[in-house]
């Protein structure tokens, strides 16, 4: 069961990734980040990081791929629309997920209830763990990076500010 | 594959995936997440790391670095969002005032 | 000892700077300082010699030091130098004198009388230096001088081109001389005369001939023997006491002096002597000969005094106190003929050609008879100086070639070739000044010149008269007390070893024939200058009848052709071309702008790398990081 999750995740984050870099279209790409991202948290489950993998999942693949995404709306996606063949493609592709799911469920369903999540043999798997380290081992990079976060939205903020000539002017003094 | 190489396998995939990707793309939206793409491949390796030696140290820095990476995000987003602006474009194929 | 040497070396020294300090514009001041300053050199040097106690001293003061090298600074006032002193400070005294009337008009006094102090500095500091480097640096001091007081006239171009020939030739031959001179320290690893004479006495082996002929280069340059004599004759257009003085008496001698130094401490191989004794011998002879194609009457005494340098250089061979003896007799009647030959241009208002003079005798009887005492002399003709130091040189050339090979009897014939040319010449200068009617206007209107200048001339017409066996005889006049005249401690060198040679030459077989036959010669040529030359026809009867024999004469051997085409052809290309090419090229192109041009194509290389995208960025960093763990694991 681990084996085939471990492959699939794999596949999902390497697939994911080399659709990063190969596919056309601001969309895609992100679409296909995402997938990446979700292969990620998958691995860093069977690590049993499972605190980290939620983390991923709502920080990452939430937070940072929506701001992504929210960019290329304002830039105007370049690709051409979807075509029929491009839809038939995903229809395609919803069935077959529909199919393998399908067939491995009742693998998958028994594999959950037999052998559940270790409860937590890694120290890792605990975010009791998390916290305690966060305030005692590792108390001055986490404050640090609080000031880091502090100096980031102080940073976006003067950035983003609206650029016309006059704001430049008023920058520039 | 044994625990550690099994994970640092994928690892190493995503961070060269992503260097390839920060090397060879001029599209500055793809570069800056093919630079994601690395920063994840770091988490892995470093949760791999961690599951392996039972370290604390490993999970808190993914911590740091999910961090930095959302601030990261941010910052290069607001960046690129001006640089659209005054450009019109996101090739950085001619985005080299920087240099000489 | 020391504080009187260095006050004789000194003196001349500070009154050169004063006047070439404050006085160079004045009349008389720089005049009386140069000769006050002479005259303070020459009393203490007759002082130094008439209380002689110690027949050599020696002293030394280390300059500095480098390493293994040290260079030092001291006299050596040994009987050879005792005998130079004499002559420098005598004749430099009685120049100094003659000048002060032959430079009455000249405009440039100051700063002729500065040079000729300073002359008198560098050659006593030649004549008392007590090793070889010392010696090249005065040496070197004593041409400067040269040149300086060749280019008086500066306003000419003869006079530039004369004194800027007479360093560079001398530079030639003093390049020779300080190889010689490293040569002999690194073999000898001293200079010091001193130590060489006696690493000399100890191991006689240890003279080598290179390093004598390289020191011999010296001696070819300063003495004016082949093959640079070119610079002698046209040295004359400085001022004729200067010629007097410098190109007759002393400064020309320095190298046979040197010479002569080196030679009595065993330094000179036979071999290297051999050389010299046939150069000289060639000198003497082709030097007569060319004599008689000038009409100019200094040019006639130039080439008259390279004649004898030769003489003197041949003499080094045969006994190096033969040529000691020729050296100061030379020194007499050579400064007597060019203060006379002064007297006779400045009454001739500056008339050098001696076709134009004529009738001097009675017009000028005092210069007239210092004239027939010195011309007697240098003839060798009995009784004056000059046969004394010419036979003794003759009969050792006899001697020699008796029981010599052919070599000898070559060497011989040229000697007497060059004793049968003397008359000759000379007979022609003095009849064609002295004797027939005046051939210009000058000449008609000549008086005897000032006491000044007459002085002189009178004190150098006795010892050119006298000299001779006061110094080979040592004559103790009236007990001793006429010795301040010529003091023994001066003629001691000579006198030592004369009286031991002069005795086995007279035993040779036929000596007392050879001896008369010579003199007879000296009479016969002289009458026959007379019919030839005495006839006060104005103009050279050689010229007259055969012309490419005169000219042929006149041209001295095509030295200056020669070295004119060398210099203008040769050495003139070889430096445009290392101007040009080597220098120019070469290293400023290639080697120092190269290397700023290399530079810049490298920065330029650079700065196309520096491609600011960010693609290029991440490319540059992956790169470094690749780097760093190559060196971290391997």
């Amino acid at each position: 069961m681990e084996t085939f999750l471990y492959y699939l995740f794999c596949a999902m984050c390497l697939c994911g990734g080399l659709g990063v870099i190969i596919l056309r279209g601001y969309v895609n790409t992100a679409m296909s980040m995402l997938v990446s991202m979700l292969g990620v948290a998958g691995l860093m489950f069977l690590m049993q990081a499972y605190f980290v993998a939620i983390l991923m999942v709502s920080v990452y693949a939430g937070a940072v791929l929506v701001l992504f995404i929210f960019v290329v709306m304002l830039m105007g996606d370049t690709t051409d629309g979807v075509n029929i063949w491009k839809k038939l493609a995903l229809l395609a592709l919803w069935v077959a997920a529909g199919c393998l799911v399908g067939w491995f469920a009742p693998e998958m369903v028994e594999g959950l209830r037999s052998s559940g999540p270790s409860a937590g043999t890694s120290v890792l798997a605990e975010a009791k763990n998390y916290g305690t380290a966060l305030f005692t081992e590792f108390m001055l990079p986490f404050q640090i990076v609080g000031l880091l976060l502090l100096a980031a939205m102080v940073g976006v903020i003067a950035i983003a500010k609206p650029f016309t000539v006059r704001n430049r002017n008023n920058d520039m003094d | 594959m044994e625990g550690l190489n099994q994970f640092l396998f994928p690892a190493l995939m995503l961070f060269a995936t992503g260097l390839m990707g920060a090397m060879f793309k001029r599209n500055l939206i793809t570069i800056f997440m093919s630079i994601e793409l690395m920063l994840c491949g770091a988490m892995l390796a470093m949760l791999a790391f961690a599951s392996e030696f039972n370290d604390m140290a490993g999970g808190v820095f993914v911590f740091f670095i999910l961090t930095i990476a959302a601030a990261e995000v941010a910052v290069g987003l607001a960046i690129i969002t001006q640089l659209f602006k005054v450009e019109n474009t996101v090739s950085t194929k001619g985005m080299n005032t920087l240099g000489d | 000892m020391e504080w009187e040497l260095s006050s004789i070396l000194f003196a001349p020294l500070f009154a050169a700077a004063v006047i070439g300090i404050f006085f160079r514009k004045s009349r008389w001041t720089g005049a009386f300082l140069s000769v006050s300053s002479a005259a303070f050199a020459f009393a203490m040097t007759m002082w130094l010699l008439l209380e002689a106690s110690v027949p050599q001293f020696q002293s030394s003061f280390e300059l500095f030091k480098l390493g293994s090298f040290q260079l030092d600074f001291g006299y050596l006032f040994d009987p050879v130098g005792k005998n130079m002193m004499f002559i420098v400070a005598f004749i430099g005294f009685l120049v100094h004198v003659f000048s002060v009337g032959y430079m009455k008009d000249d405009d440039a006094k100051g700063r002729y009388f500065a040079g000729l102090s300073f002359f008198m500095f560098s050659m006593t500091g030649l004549v008392l230096s007590s090793n070889l480097f010392m010696m090249f640096v005065f040496w070197e001091l004593v041409g400067f001088s040269s040149y300086a007081l060749i280019g008086h006239y500066a306003s000419t171009e003869a006079a530039r081109e004369a004194s800027k020939k007479a360093f560079i030739v001398n530079r030639v031959g003093d390049f020779g001389f300080l190889l010689g001179i490293i040569f002999c320290w690194n073999a000898l690893g001293t200079t010091n005369f001193v130590e060489i004479a006696q690493i000399m006495k100890a191991d006689p082996s240890a003279a080598s001939t290179g390093m004598g002929l390289l020191i011999l280069c010296g001696f070819l340059g300063k003495s004016a023997q082949f093959p640079l004599q070119v610079w002698l004759a046209d040295a004359m257009v400085g001022p004729t006491p200067v010629s007097a003085l410098i190109h007759a008496a002393t400064m020309v001698a320095a190298g046979v002096f040197m010479m002569v130094r080196l030679t009595s401490i065993g330094f000179v191989t036979p071999e290297v002597l051999d050389v010299v004794f046939v150069l000289g011998a060639l000198m003497a002879f082709c030097a007569g000969l060319w004599a008689l194609g000038q009409n100019d009457i200094k040019k006639i005494l130039a080439y008259s005094t390279l004649a004898h340098l030769g003489l003197m250089g041949a003499a080094c061979s045969l006994g190096y106190e033969l040529a000691m003896f020729h050296l100061t007799m030379h020194a007499f009647f050579k400064a007597a003929l060019f203060l006379v030959a002064g007297s006779a241009i400045l009454a001739c208002h500056h008339e050098q050609d001696i076709y134009k003079m004529g009738g001097l005798f009675k017009k000028m009887p005092i210069t007239g008879v210092t004239a027939l005492f010195a011309t007697l002399s240098i003839m060798a003709v009995p009784s004056f100086s000059g046969y004394y130091s010419k036979e003794g040189i003759m009969l050792s050339a006899y001697g020699r070639a008796l029981s010599g090979g052919a070599f000898d009897a070559f060497v011989l014939l040229l000697l007497l070739g060059a004793s049968a040319l003397t008359p000759l010449y000379m007979g022609r200068l003095f009849f064609n000044v002295f004797m027939g009617r005046p051939h210009s206007e000058a000449a008609q209107h000549a008086r005897e010149s000032s006491l000044w200048i007459t002085l002189p001339l009178l004190v150098l017409a006795v010892y050119s008269f006298v000299g001779g066996f006061s110094m080979a005889y040592d004559f103790k006049w009236l007990g001793g007390k006429m010795d301040f005249l010529m003091p023994s401690a001066a003629t001691q060198f000579v006198s030592e070893i004369w009286d031991i040679h002069y005795l086995g030459l007279r035993k040779l077989d036929g000596a007392h024939a050879f001896e008369t036959a010579l003199v007879l010669v000296t009479v016969v040529v002289f009458g026959f200058a007379y019919i030839v030359y005495g006839g006060s026809r104005g103009c050279d009867i050689l010229q007259k009848k055969l012309p490419p024999v005169y000219g042929a004469l006149r041209k001295h051997g095509w030295f200056d052709v020669a070295y004119n085409w060398y210099v203008a052809k040769v050495q003139q290309r070889f430096a445009i071309l290392l101007a040009t090419f080597v220098d120019l090229m070469l290293i400023e192109l290639l080697s120092v702008r190269g290397v700023g041009v290399v530079c810049a194509v490298i920065g330029q290389g650079f700065k196309k790398m520096h491609d600011a995208t960010s693609n290029s960025q991440v490319k540059w960093l992956v790169g470094g990081v690749v780097l760093l763990f190559v060196l971290i694991y391997f």
